[in-house]
């Protein structure tokens, strides 16, 4: 709304301030001015006019009562008397309690004055209930019919505050007992797998909550390819890849935010790296489990990515070539923070190989089971430190055959005592009887 | 045996090549935020970004017809029968959005908790704009309320300038009121920061608006307090001097290592 400065100024007989130092005022207490103009020996000010004040402006004479307030003048605008004005009561005390400022009775009735209230002062009757000291004074405020935004005395507060002057509110530190805040489990575990990703070398990124197509469309899309709410965060982490790689060799990226699927809002965790494997990205997804206190999950093959990721009977995620994605509310549920405490051996552990051929489409998990599972406790820990192709070329049934080979370490150590090369080699018999009780499996010697 | 080795390093050879993660500079922004607000027992709450007509308008003194709906152009969602049940809805505000501010989270919280409260919501919120440098259909917010019994205006004065000084590292922060209107709040104000010798636009605040806590089953003559909210990419951009808020959420990763 552009305001003449030539007519605010007709009505005052003081000399008003400059037009920059009006517009400042205004910009404090009333109407942010946004520029000043010269314009035919005027000036215009450009005033953002808020939405509560729309009706007291209609006629420009809101700023004159505003002016007339800040600078303490008197207006000449003569209004006729409204033959009914809405009454608010507010109790003097409400000033402080509301403000935090003690604001001199005088100043208070003169604001609302010049902002075209009517102002009368009550005496409350005493009550029991009333332990206000002195202070059980009420204003009753009659509103002019232009301003039908003040309703509530925290209104008419608002009033008397804004022209009184906000910078005269000295800060105060808020009182009440300091309790420390209760925690917010889920956000903790954000915190947690944003520290193991970035831990593990990967560039947090947040792409937009829109695509293409999806479950949740929108009425009013920003753009013809934003028309709906995002179902995933891979895609948008390949499009990430896509454009980085122009100046990137290796980039490693992951996004932790919100997805919209059919069955509503939920959290995800996705993970990109252009130049892993499904075994580095498989390798990645295992310590971010394991550094949220899941251990108990498995992985399955999948029909169009590599494998699903299964935890309590439920799919919690998926890995493809070089990306995964995790329902990460699902992994909120499972995970836990308390790590306890196992006592370290004190004796020494022995490493013992054992390497064996099997068929190419055999699941390593099938020899681990066999190898735990016949072993007993003393095995504390298996590493599959090699895996190959292998074609038997020498005689024997398995002549000509594609087979692969699979070598581990087992590592075993008691927390009683050192254990004996007899002890273990007694064990590592009954492990190579026991691959060797399958067919399609033979240990190499 | 270090001394033997030693003689075959040479220190000015540059070391060889590691890669760290970097933590979005808006995450690093809420996380300083977090940390600067729970140390004065701000408790960290979250909600929906896919919200109700409800808590994100009504709920919060802004009524169908209320100006303030123009002045935030949201983003509706398309619904049919299916949708409306699944997103468990209250009463018949089945109208579904996204979130244009977190005071939303506000609402939720208070419905489960009782006063008094001091909590901050960070979040994504979408307003439906023309991008340019300074505008995006997405950012980061974070809203705080403060209820209590004494809670005043001085004290929301006193929260946000300590916490701007805490989270710019410069105590030579000042910053100033000014006269502005939001529905949920009453007085309303603009927040000003003085930042190397100029004034910014850095958030708005106000008091709770009485007709909230009554919404909230809360007795208004007991209870009072403050609101604030700013968004976190104007923060982040005003820290690192970034002149683009759509770098943000370009996943563009010569702009994410320098963080």
């Amino acid at each position: 709304m552009n305001i003449s400065y030539n007519w605010i100024q007709k009505h005052f007989d003081e000399k008003l301030p400059a037009p920059e130092k009006l517009a400042e005022l205004l910009t404090m207490h009333s109407q942010e001015v946004e520029s000043v103009e010269p314009k035919n020996g005027d000036y215009e000010l450009d005033a953002k006019i808020l939405p509560n004040r729309a009706y007291d402006y209609i006629d420009y004479l809101g700023v004159i009562r505003d002016i007339a307030a800040i600078l303490k003048l008197n207006a000449k605008i003569s209004l006729p008397e409204p033959k009914e004005r809405e009454i608010i009561f507010v109790k003097e005390s409400d000033f402080e309690k509301i403000l935090g400022v003690k604001i001199p009775e005088k100043e208070i009735t003169d604001i609302l004055n010049r902002l075209g209230m009517e102002i009368s002062k009550k005496s409350l009757p005493a009550t029991p209930e009333r332990s206000d000291g002195g202070r059980g004074e009420v204003f009753s405020v009659g509103v002019p019919s232009e301003r039908p935004d003040l309703k509530i005395k925290e209104d008419i507060a608002e009033e008397v505050a804004r022209i009184y002057g906000y910078e005269k509110i000295k800060e105060k530190s808020p009182e009440g007992l300091l309790v420390p805040p209760k925690r917010n489990d889920a956000l903790l575990f954000v915190s947690i797998t944003r520290k193991i990703m970035v831990g593990l070398g990967f560039f947090e990124v947040y792409n937009y909550s829109f695509a293409k197509s999806g479950d949740w469309e929108l009425q009013n899309p920003p753009s013809q390819d934003k028309k709906f709410l995002r179902t995933n965060l891979t895609s948008g982490l390949e499009a990430n890849i896509k454009e980085n790689s122009k100046y990137f060799k290796n980039i490693k990226i992951f996004e932790l935010e919100k997805i919209f699927s059919k069955s509503g809002e939920r959290m995800a965790i996705g993970a990109i790296s252009n130049k892993a494997d499904f075994y580095e990205m498989k390798g990645v997804a295992d310590e971010l489990l394991n550094g949220l206190g899941i251990d108990d999950f498995f992985y399955k093959d999948h029909d169009n990515k590599v494998a699903e990721v299964q935890a309590d009977g439920k799919t919690i995620g998926h890995i493809d070539t070089n990306s995964f994605e995790f329902d990460f509310d699902e992994l909120v549920k499972l995970a836990d923070e308390a790590a306890e405490y196992e006592p370290i051996s004190k004796y020494p552990a022995i490493v013992r190989d054992i390497a064996v051929f099997v068929l190419l489409n055999e699941k390593v998990e099938n020899v681990l089971d066999v190898i735990e599972n016949t072993a007993g406790k003393l095995l504390i820990d298996t590493d599959l430190f090699d895996i190959y192709p292998h074609t038997i070329t020498g005689v024997g049934v398995y002549e000509n055959e594609e087979r692969k080979s699979l070598a581990f370490h087992l590592i075993f150590q008691s927390p009683e005592k050192t254990l004996t090369d007899g002890e273990i080699n007694a064990v590592m018999e009954k492990v190579f009887e026991a691959v060797e009780a399958n067919d399609d499996w033979e240990v190499r010697k | 045996m270090a001394d033997k080795n030693k003689k075959n390093i040479d220190v000015t050879v540059p070391g060889k090549k590691m890669e760290r993660g970097h933590l979005h500079p808006l995450t690093q922004a809420m996380d300083k935020a977090g940390d600067i607000f729970q140390s004065m027992g701000f408790e960290v709450a979250d909600g929906p970004e896919l919200e109700t007509e409800y808590y994100n308008f009504d709920a919060l003194n802004i009524p169908a017809d209320h100006p303030a709906r123009a002045m935030q152009d949201t983003f509706w969602l398309r619904q049919n029968e299916l949708k409306s049940q699944i997103s468990n809805l209250k009463n018949n505000e089945k109208k579904l959005l996204l979130r244009t501010h977190t005071s939303s989270v506000q609402i939720r919280y208070m419905e489960r908790n009782q006063p008094p409260f001091r909590i901050i919501s960070p979040g994504r919120v979408f307003r439906m704009e023309a991008t340019d440098a300074t505008h995006e259909t997405q950012f980061y917010q974070i809203e705080g309320l403060m209820v209590d019994r004494k809670t005043n205006l001085a004290n929301l004065k006193a929260v946000i300038k300590i916490f701007l000084q805490r989270f710019f590292d410069d105590d030579n922060i000042d910053i100033r009121f000014r006269a502005s209107y939001f529905p949920f709040v009453e007085p309303g104000v603009e927040v000003d920061m003085k930042f190397k010798d100029k004034w910014l636009e850095i958030a708005g605040a106000g008091m709770v608006h009485p007709k909230i806590l009554d919404n909230m089953k809360l007795d208004p003559n007991e209870w009072q307090g403050f609101a604030f909210g700013m968004s976190v990419d104007r923060l982040a951009m005003i820290k690192h001097k970034i002149d683009d808020i759509r770098l943000f959420y370009s996943g563009d990763l010569r702009f994410l290592k320098q963080f």
